[in-house]
């Protein structure tokens, strides 16, 4: 079989790249089509040199008159998605939304919208224009998606995406993220399902049908880590529940498979920690989430080093790969026992799955990394942060990981709270298979020795159609 | 040929009914489609063999209805957030008002003050909305309805008239005419049309303009290629060039009780959109001018002439009506202004008003906040003044307004303030105006190909043109054409 995996750039596939592997290894054809960017990520070296893998250069924007005019449409459909239910409360998505918008339409030359209330002369600022739905009422609502519904329909199929396609030849077209705002992957959807090749959209990561845009056009299938995927590709945005399979995250198998690779004792060292003293990690959030998180750290380690249960413990700061730079000048050795340990691997990181195995206890505002730990069985904490309300309760996969919403990560609603959650961590009071279950019905919901990888692989080739593609057909009759 | 003419309302023929006439006699079919249900053709038509009429829908009857009139009105919107309409409060909020309208059950629950909301946007964004919902008009696609009933009227060409009313659904019309290969013309209704209304949402094969000014305004607000434009004249003033006066001066002053040895001044009211509080400042405007030092001017006769579509709640209750000689038609006269030589007086004739030419005939000065009246005064060669009134958003704050200034090349004099509209209107009683003036503005204005060149037919031209090259081009409509069953 010839399956093209359509990506934006090549480090999307990270979180694909042990399905690519294996499907590969089955036998089937494999494109990874990516529009080539100067400072694309190289693919890993695994799949590069695989004889069944090629990489080619895809055309990035449509070729005809739509091409602004379908991403902005796009765009704006995209804001209005953060003026429904459920995301009224969810600001700073919203305003990432609007904020894009304004990017798109200025051309880059602007960073924001904004305008003055003619009533009272208050600035109102991308996300703000959110306020002026209440006053058009229910009825602009469905009326407004009845319409987007209705262009998105009309738009056409690209013509270069088109001859792509027919050039290839796939048997089945894979795209993901598929949600960034505006997205110009639904004209791969399009253009796929205008020549009748099927669709497969594998969700990229845990928030991404909540926090970015929306699925402007059906694929064939949506491939989603768990049943919380599965709701919310149905319900918001309206996908068919047959059209949504439950694989499970690839993206965890390779980290699940990993072995510590230092002793505690070496791994205290290191960090010069006390190797009798447990080790708390902090896993720093992603600078949308979290913005400047350094000052909220340091306030957090001096709680800890105040609290009499905890003060002795080692502390273990890990910023986000992407935000390593807001700690590079950060200096913590005014705190004893106190490390920072920087890595910029964002899937299967081997110093990620270190620091979290020798931890006694995780702490987290909201992040990926928290599933990670979960993984290993660790005790994930989180807690209300002042400040932070936006990026932690103003998103909704941010609830989908508390244990009260049946996930594994405790909250506090204050550091009081908190402390005493680390200390009863620290007491060795955690209900390890509690947390196993939960991160199991998260990314393993086929069970915990069943990894998605193959189970995607396969979902993958059972969307193939029994008969070859219209493309198919038509070159096979040359 | 066989013609098939798009009207909002069938009313809307009274501008160009000479025209339709001229084609009917030319030995052309003439379907008039009128899309508020009035099958009732006006007088001047009714009894032509060649003429009839159908109901044309109102709206499309498909899943686009409430889509496109969100598109659309939407888009008629944006184009008054460009930097020329920035002091169109008015014409804003009335584009503003019509969106909500059409996206939302509550168009009442936001102020006219948010139509300003995005006022400060940037030219280049503007420029790429509109480029936007420009595009997302070209994926409406034809109304399955609309397109059944343009075929089955089997027409040479349609053409359509206004068009351009914001929430108005001619477009679909031209969408499925072109669709079928019928060729399509907008016939722009007034001189306000293309300036203050919405948009050409899809633009038809030819868009016959009254001149110059409104051929700019296609092109400029409109996006109409040059190609398109037919410049004829307004055919609607035909018949007004050739009236003459009904009444002598002394008939028409005892008819309004005048005083014929006094020179009367005409106030033409302007539509309530233009000015919405005018009886106010009408009385003001009488008390002004009777504060003139000028003896001619304070003792002056003053007419007030209510707009057409306004005339009640002018008249006192002195109100009494009178048969205008020779052609009979019906005026109402009162004296509600407490002063003795000030009359109110209208008719409810709309257009080729009779009653309006001998007013205007018998007048030494005319006077109009901003109304097509103004126009029709220019054609009798009477000078005509405005004054600026801050209420009326209608005036300063419309395009349309500053093409009959004379500063622009129009025949009307503005004044900034009373004591400079009355030295204006002095010296228009003492005969101190330029008349040149006032002949090259209605030549550039309503007859662009010569001030004795009547327009209807040259309209009537442009149609035959229009539909005969599409015979000649794609061969279609060439067969024996059903007589209308209307």
């Amino acid at each position: 079989m010839r399956l093209l995996f359509q990506l934006p750039r090549t480090n999307v596939l990270r979180h694909f790249d042990s399905v690519v592997l294996a499907l590969a290894n089955d036998g089937h054809d494999i494109t990874i089509a990516t529009p080539g960017r100067s400072n694309d990520w190289p693919l890993p070296e695994a799949v590069r040199s695989h004889p069944r893998v090629t990489c080619r250069t895809c055309p990035e924007v449509r070729e005809d008159e739509w091409k602004d005019a379908a991403t902005d449409f796009r765009t704006i459909v995209d804001c209005g998605h953060y003026l429904e239910s459920p995301f009224f409360e969810s600001e700073k998505l919203r305003d990432r939304a609007f904020r894009t918008l304004a990017q798109t339409l200025t051309g880059e030359r602007s960073r924001h919208l904004s305008a003055r209330c003619p009533s009272c002369g208050t600035k109102i600022v991308d996300g703000d224009f959110g306020g002026l739905r209440p006053a058009l009422g229910e009825q602009a609502s469905s009326r407004l998606k009845k319409l987007a519904a209705l262009i998105e329909k009309a738009i056409p199929s690209d013509p270069g995406r088109e001859r792509f396609l027919q050039d290839e030849r796939p048997d089945v077209v894979l795209v993901s993220p598929l949600v960034r705002f505006g997205s110009e992957q639904a004209d791969w959807v399009k253009s796929a399902r205008a020549l009748g090749i099927p669709v497969g959209f594998p969700v990229f990561s845990w928030d991404n049908l909540t926090t970015k845009g929306i699925v402007h056009v059906d694929p064939d299938c949506v491939f989603v880590w768990n049943a919380v995927q599965k709701r919310e590709a149905t319900e918001y945005y309206g996908i068919p529940a047959e059209r949504v399979v439950i694989t499970g995250a690839p993206r965890f198998d390779l980290f699940i498979a990993l072995t510590p690779s230092v002793e505690r004792d070496e791994y205290c060292r290191k960090f010069s920690f006390d190797r009798s003293a447990p080790i708390v990690t902090y896993l720093c959030s992603s600078e949308f989430v979290a913005g400047h998180e350094v000052a909220f750290v340091e306030k957090w380690i001096e709680t800890i080093r105040r609290d009499d249960r905890l003060a002795s413990c080692n502390i273990l700061i890990r910023p986000h790969p992407r935000s390593v730079r807001q700690w590079a000048d950060v200096d913590v050795a005014r705190f004893s026992r106190v490390a920072v340990a920087m890595s910029r691997i964002l899937n299967a990181d081997q110093s990620l799955y270190d620091a979290l195995h020798h931890s006694a206890a995780v702490v987290g505002l909201n992040t990926s990394a928290q599933i990670e730990a979960g993984i290993l069985g660790k005790p994930v904490f989180t807690l209300l942060a002042e400040g932070f309300e936006h990026g932690q309760q103003g998103t909704l996969h941010f609830h989908y990981l508390l244990k009260e919403q049946g996930g594994f990560v405790e909250m506090a609603r204050d550091l009081d709270e908190h402390m005493d959650h680390l200390a009863g961590a620290l007491r060795g009071a955690v209900d390890v298979d509690g947390i196993r279950q939960a991160v199991e019905r998260f990314i393993r919901p086929h069970g915990w020795d069943q990894p998605a990888t193959p189970i995607l692989a396969e979902a993958i080739c059972n969307l193939a159609p029994a008969r070859p593609s219209t493309v198919r057909r038509w070159f096979s009759a040359r | 040929m066989r013609l098939l003419f798009v009207l909002n309302r069938m009313a809307h023929v009274r501008h160009f009914d000479r025209a339709v006439k001229i084609l009917a006699d030319r030995g052309h079919e003439i379907c008039l489609a009128s899309q508020d249900d009035e099958l009732d053709v006006p007088a001047v038509l009714a009894k032509h063999p060649r003429i009839t009429s159908t109901a044309a829908a109102r709206n499309r009857g498909d899943d686009w209805t409430a889509a496109a009139a969100m598109l659309r009105r939407t888009r008629d919107y944006i184009r008054y957030l460009h930097p020329r309409y920035a002091s169109a409060g008015l014409l804003r909020h009335r584009a503003f008002e019509k969106m909500v309208g059409a996206v939302s059950d509550r168009a009442e629950s936001m102020g006219p003050e948010w139509s300003e909301l995005l006022l400060r946007m940037p030219k280049p964004e503007q420029k790429r909305i509109d480029a936007l919902l420009a595009k997302l008009e070209t994926a409406i696609p034809c109304d399955p309805d609309i397109e059944a009933f343009v075929a089955a009227q089997r027409p040479d060409a349609i053409v359509l008239s206004p068009m351009v009313g914001i929430g108005f659904t001619q477009a679909d019309f031209v969408k499925s005419a072109r669709a079928l290969g019928i060729p399509s013309g907008l016939l722009v209704f007034s001189w306000d049309n293309l300036s203050n209304k919405g948009l050409i949402h899809e633009m038809p094969d030819r868009v016959f303009v009254w001149n110059d000014i409104q051929a700019r305004e296609a092109v400029k607000l409109h996006k109409c290629p040059t190609d398109r434009l037919v410049v004829t004249g307004a055919p609607r003033f035909d018949e007004f060039f050739e009236m003459k006066p009904s009444t002598t001066h002394e008939d028409f002053c005892r008819m309004g009780r005048l005083d014929m040895t006094r020179p009367i001044i005409t106030y033409l009211c302007s539509s309530k959109f233009v000015a919405a509080a005018e009886q106010t400042f009408v009385a003001q405007w009488i008390s002004e001018l009777r504060r003139s030092p000028d003896p001619m001017l304070s003792g002056s006769n003053l007419i007030i002439r209510p707009h057409p579509a306004g005339g009640k709640g002018w008249h006192g209750p002195d109100a009494f009506d009178l048969r205008w000689p020779r052609i009979g038609e019906k005026a109402t006269v009162s004296r509600p202004f407490a002063d003795e030589r000030t009359i109110v007086m209208n008719s409810p004739m709309q257009n080729a008003d009779a009653i309006l030419f001998d007013t205007v005939y018998h007048s030494a000065g005319v006077v109009g906040l901003n109304t097509s009246a103004e126009i029709e005064a220019a054609i009798v060669g009477r000078p005509v003044f405005t004054i600026v009134d801050r209420n009326a958003r209608g005036q300063e704050g419309t395009l349309h307004f500053h093409y009959l200034l004379r500063s622009q090349g129009g025949h009307v004099e503005r004044a900034a303030d009373f004591d400079e509209h009355r030295a204006q209107l002095s010296a228009a009683l003492a005969g101190r105006y330029d008349r040149s003036q006032i002949t090259a503005f209605v030549e550039r204005f309503v007859r662009p190909r010569g001030l004795n060149v009547a327009v209807a037919p040259i309209v009537a031209d442009a149609i035959e043109a229009l539909a005969a090259n599409s015979r000649q081009a794609t061969g279609l409509h060439a067969s024996p054409i059903p007589t209308s069953s209307h």
